[in-house]
């Protein structure tokens, strides 16, 4: 398999997922580590095509890891605290992004971190559209009807911290 | 994506401008590189299962070694009722309890 290829493919996505969830420099070793188990059950042929999407696979790896890291690393650095909140800013690699740009990704990172966890995974899934709703059922091991549920509440909220921020603002 | 709608699109556009430095996908690329290097013996079936069989066969000699060479399981020779060494027969040893 050419990795190269595919890093190039699934890295972005793959940062943008964990993004959501944690302060881009953590972000990017998860994406590492996901990357290197990907790696691994490739190569030593325990993934298998017939189950699945390769990105759904992926994204199955990239999903276990984020519930590890969660596990793993010090309160202080999920999700709500103070210290996470601190590194909302997103430093993008492109010089082209600019202050307002991560002004915006900010606020709607901010809006995200108040979701509830499955409704936030729900739309980081779905965040790059690679992924059908179907599949995003199978790696969160949910019915079909229950995810689209999900979506229809995640939007609603998501809506609603948005319009209430900029109210205050 | 049917499902998809285009309101989510436009709330979570923001978090599509992320994208990694070419610093960081180097760095992801190298490690696949290293993992997929430390993978490439394993990968292969046939080495994968000569290993297999290679490991199971030394477990199986340390498990009879331990258990019938290293005097675990002693033969006692005093409840020995009757041997024959005949050469052209075969061996028959009977112990009595």
């Amino acid at each position: 398999m050419d990795w190269s290829a595919t890093i190039d493919k699934i890295g972005p996505p793959l940062l943008r997922y964990f993004c959501g969830s944690f302060p881009r420099q953590i972000a990017d070793e998860l994406v590492q580590e996901t990357i290197i188990r990907l790696v691994r059950k490739v190569e030593t042929g325990k993934y298998d095509p017939s189950k699945g999407s390769f990105l759904k696979y992926a994204y199955g790896i990239a999903r276990f890891v984020k519930l590890e890291g969660m596990k793993a690393l010090p309160a202080e650095t999920l999700p709500g605290s103070d210290f996470f909140s601190d590194q909302l800013p997103m430093e993008s690699g492109s010089p082209d992004f600019g202050y307002d740009q991560q002004l915006r990704a900010r606020k709607i990172r901010a809006a995200l971190l108040r979701l509830p966890e499955v409704q936030r995974e729900i739309l980081l899934l779905i965040l790059d559209k690679d992924l059908s709703l179907s599949e995003i059922a199978e790696i969160l091991e949910m019915p079909l009807g229950t995810i689209k549920s999900h979506v229809h509440r995640a939007k609603r909220s998501l809506q609603e911290i948005v319009q209430v921020e900029e109210a205050i603002k | 994506m049917n499902d998809w709608n285009k309101e989510i699109e436009k709330l979570l556009n923001p978090l599509k401008d992320i994208h990694p430095t070419d610093i960081e996908l180097q760095k992801w690329k190298r490690a696949a590189l290293h993992e997929q290097r430390a993978n490439a013996f394993a990968a292969r079936p046939f080495f994968r299962r000569s290993l297999q069989f290679a490991a199971a066969g030394f477990i199986g000699f340390l498990v009879g070694w331990t258990v019938f060479g290293s005097g675990l399981i002693p033969r006692n020779r005093e409840s020995l009722i009757a041997e024959s060494n005949n050469n052209n027969a075969t061996v028959e040893v009977i112990f009595s309890n």
